[in-house]
């Protein structure tokens, strides 16, 4: 089930139960993060996350999120470069209406933030690439149903990103920078993938390592599964900034992290939703061709039409209906207004075939576009604004949100992706035009806007002179995302962030000056050395004082001095047990038994009641190491671990539950249900003083 | 508590305006959300700055219970800019408690977009005396019929229906 409309009516109850002082904010941070509601730099008001697996949206969706983004937030999409849409500026209160709404129209935000498997990432032309082994894009969705919500996946000591790439050359999937990045493989005919573990960006980047050159494709569900509880059971909790799953890779070696992983493949039980989902998820994916492929008119490939022809269309595979083309659909700094979204909508039914992805350099392709239908295409994207040429020049600038909305953000990013975006138009426009220069930016060193992977890649700081403090980039070189990121390029010096636009335009002639034949900008870099590139730069480094030039103290696009304010990031999420969340779970249930008790509601009542209690018996259970996707029978280990054994929970207590499970959820009289919603709450709170008590015991 | 509308767009065409307008409007919002006063009265919650975007909301103030901004569209080839207020909706209990609501909304928008076209770096811009009414459904949604019934009740002016994308939306014509 990828929509849940019973988790969002739980959502709307804790939220209120939260309001009311009854659920911490600790745990109702990371709850509503599990939810992808984020909180913004700007105090009040959320950041919503919507998790599309690979990029895939339907017009029909789109319309939605247009809507939702004019009904709820300010009116703009904005595109992440794990291939997600945020709306900014949204209230706590409207997010059970947004996420009702989401869920009428098949979209999930479950574990679209937090310590969870974020947005599983692939290829926007998987399927229809002519460079690809196979379609991955089957496997990467049935990942993303296979792990959404999965018990194993619920206790991690931070976020868990998967990627799933259809070449070993390209630039799109991403692999190596993934916790687990898949790499699509043909051998002798079967389908399968080269497996990557413990990659990621960040203060301490680190590329992923082969853990399998090659496995068969119906064993990655598994494998996903058993990496899964490798990271939940002996990844970092405490140290956030240790946490992510390439430290503990790095921690114990890569044949160790295999042996811990093959380990835990043993033990797994066996489960029929690794085939059957494989089979479904590949179904969902296959995608026909909407018109027959007439082909391109080469005629009319002239002016407007032809540049946009050039930089922005790719030709699909060859299919028996005819000529087919993707079209990537610009969008400065990954955004567009709910008008343009609508208006995509529109033009991805009428001339592409209604399939659209979201790719992870913050645009849009538009699939299965017949070759004759693209200048009409093009003019109607021109109607709309959409119609920017350059998707594969220095024009594509990255950018995350910065100090626009993130509260970890240092530098505008998006400040400076806006002043490059003008000067791209006008003034530099020859170096936007490059195609052989990309560009990313981050507003911290925590890399969201990708800056290893750019050639030219700025990550936010600041620095401090006398009594102000100035908005800096610290300057990347070298980056790549071909080769499924292979290649992380190396900071360089600091510059004034008022000056990085001429930081670019300097770069790019030192390139073009020192540049050997055929040699790509970041080899040059490279072989110029970083002793020599500083020397280049020294004069973009120096920040005057404030007395001297005042508007080196204000960042890109800000009409008022800087000011560093860097708040918690909820970026880590908090680390909350998996047993607090069964805890808060068999509370709320609790609380549902007596409202349903208040309506007479006698069968919610029975279930509410027992599922409590069997929710606050599995948060126990998991703190003795028993995982839920085992299968274990909660009554028995139960009883075992906590009654018989060493008698941590009153016996008499416990057996409310055993009576509860005994009478079932038939109960219909009103009278034994209110003693057993009594029986539910003196259960619970027991529950919660043995956890009080096993913790005190962990902490000595 | 009923809610039969949840948020009202408000959108004054505006007359001069140019490439710098979305800059210009930019840097009196930065003013104002930096202005003690004005933070604590209007509940300011920041800008944004969407000055890049050619079309929508590319100067915008977000505040806890309203937006007000500088929006651009293209329609027939040509381009219009607005200011748009955006107010969000409590309870209405009754449907005379809506079109009351919708009345004061209507005078707060006006109020607001005067306000900021006062500005001086606005000042050389211009309010048009129409005015574009967009509801957003609330729990209890009413029919777009008795929508512009209520407000033409309420504003005593001529009410045309018009194609907005989403929500419902209406042209206020010239009081009679």
């Amino acid at each position: 089930m990828l929509v849940d409309e019973a988790e969002i009516d739980a959502f709307e109850t804790t939220l209120a139960r939260h309001r009311a002082g009854q659920v911490s904010e600790k745990v109702f941070t990371e709850y509503r993060l599990r939810f992808g509601t984020y909180g913004q730099r700007q105090e009040g008001v959320q950041m919503q996350r919507i998790k599309l697996p690979l990029g895939r949206v339907t017009p029909e969706q789109l319309e939605t999120l247009a809507d939702l983004a004019d009904h709820y937030a300010d009116s703009v999409l904005h595109v992440t470069t794990r291939q997600d849409v945020q709306l900014h500026f949204v209230a706590l209160d409207d997010v059970p209406a947004l996420l009702r709404r989401l869920a009428r129209v098949g979209i999930t935000t479950r574990e679209a933030c937090g310590n969870a498997v974020r947005n599983v990432t692939a290829c926007a032309r998987a399927g229809v690439c002519p460079g690809e082994a196979f379609d991955t894009g089957g496997l990467a969705y049935a990942i993303a149903r296979y792990l959404l919500r999965h018990p194993d996946t619920q206790d991690f000591g931070r976020k868990f990103k998967i990627s799933v790439s259809g070449c070993a050359d390209g630039a799109c999937g991403l692999a190596r920078i993934h916790d687990i990045g898949l790499v699509a493989k043909l051998r002798e005919g079967a389908r399968g993938y080269a497996v990557y573990v413990g990659g990621g960006l960040g203060a301490v980047p680190r590329q992923a390592e082969c853990l399998y050159p090659w496995l068969p494709e119906e064993q990655i569900l598994p494998l996903a599964q058993a990496v899964a509880r490798v990271f939940a059971r002996l990844g970092e909790k405490r140290i956030r900034s240790r946490a992510r799953m390439k430290f503990l890779v790095q921690r114990l070696g890569l044949d160790g992290f295999r042996a811990e992983v093959e380990a835990e493949r043993r033990r797994l039980p066996e489960d029929p939703r690794w085939s059957a989902l494989l089979a479904a998820a590949k179904a969902e994916m296959a995608e026909t061709p909407g018109a027959p492929g007439t082909p391109l008119d080469p005629a009319a490939a002239g002016g407007d039409f032809g540049r946009f022809l050039v930089h922005n269309c790719r030709r699909q595979r060859p299919h028996p209906d005819g000529e087919y083309w993707t079209a990537k659909v610009l969008l400065p700094l990954g955004d567009l207004t709910a008008g343009q979204a609508r208006a995509l909508a529109r033009i991805a039914r009428e001339h592409g075939g209604a399939r659209i992805r979201l790719t992870a350099d913050q645009n849009v392709v538009l699939r299965w576009v017949p070759g004759g239908a693209l200048p009409a295409l093009h003019a109607a994207l021109a109607e709309a604004d959409l119609a920017r040429w350059g998707a594969d020049t220095a024009r594509n600038v990255s950018a995350c949100p910065g100090t626009d909305t993130c509260k970890l953000g240092i530098a505008s990013s998006r400040g400076l992706a806006a002043t490059l975006d003008a000067a791209f138009q006008d003034g530099l426009a020859a170096t936007g035009a490059r195609t052989d220069l990309s560009i990313k930016i981050s507003g911290c060193p925590n890399s969201c806007g990708q800056h290893h992977l750019a050639h030219i890649g700025f990550s936010g700081s600041s620095k401090r002179r006398g009594d102000h403090v100035a908005p800096v980039f610290q300057v990347f070189l070298g980056g790549d995302t071909r080769h499924n990121g292979a290649r992380y390029g190396l900071p360089v010096g600091k510059v004034a962030a008022r000056r990085a636009p001429e930081v670019v335009a300097h770069l790019e002639r030192l390139y073009l000056r020192e540049r050997r034949e055929g040699e790509a900008f970041p080899d040059t870099m490279e072989r110029l050395g970083k002793k020599r590139i500083a020397a280049e730069l020294a004069e973009y480094m120096r920040i005057p004082s404030y007395e001297e030039a005042p508007e080196y103290y204000r960042d890109n696009r800000q009409s008022f001095d800087y000011v560093r304010s860097v708040g918690v990031g909820e970026c880590a999420g908090e680390v909350v047990a998996a047993a607090e969340f069964m805890l808060e779970e068999a509370e709320r249930r609790v609380f549902e038994a007596g409202v349903a008790l208040e309506e007479g509601d006698a069968p919610s009542c029975a279930a509410h009641s027992l599922e409590a209690m069997r929710a606050a018996a599995d948060a126990l259970l998991s703190t003795r190491g028993l995982l839920k996707s085992d299968g274990y029978d909660t009554l028995a280990e139960f009883r075992r671990h906590f009654v018989e054994g060493d008698g941590a929970f009153h016996a008499g207590t416990a057996h409310y539950l055993e009576k509860a499970a005994k009478e079932g959820e038939q109960v219909t009289d009103l009278a034994r249900l209110r003693v057993r919603v009594e029986e539910a709450s003196l259960f619970v709170d027991e529950a919660n003083v043995v956890y009080a008590r096993l913790l005190g015991a962990q902490v000595k | 508590m009923r809610t039969l509308v949840s948020r009202i767009d408000l959108r004054f065409p505006v007359h001069g305006a140019d490439a710098s307008t979305a800059d210009r409007a930019l840097e009196v919002f930065a003013r104002w959300r930096t202005d003690p006063e004005r933070v604590e009265r209007d509940g300011i919650v920041d800008l944004a700055d969407y000055a890049h975007l050619p079309v929508g909301p590319r100067a915008l103030l977000v505040a806890r219970s309203f937006h007000l901004g500088l929006e651009w569209s293209r329609e027939a080839g040509h381009t219009r800019a607005r200011v748009l207020v955006r107010e969000r909706g409590g309870a209405q209990e009754s449907e005379a408690d809506l079109a009351r609501w919708m009345a004061e909304a209507l005078a707060r928008g006006r109020h607001r977009a005067e306000a900021l076209l006062a500005e001086p770096p606005l000042s050389d811009l211009r309010l048009g005396p129409e005015v574009e009414v967009q509801l957003w459904p609330g729990a209890e949604p009413l029919p777009a019929s008795r929508l512009a019934g209520l407000l033409g009740e309420a504003t005593g002016r001529p009410v045309h229906p018009v194609a907005n994308g989403a929500g419902v939306a209406f042209r206020l014509g010239a009081r009679a």
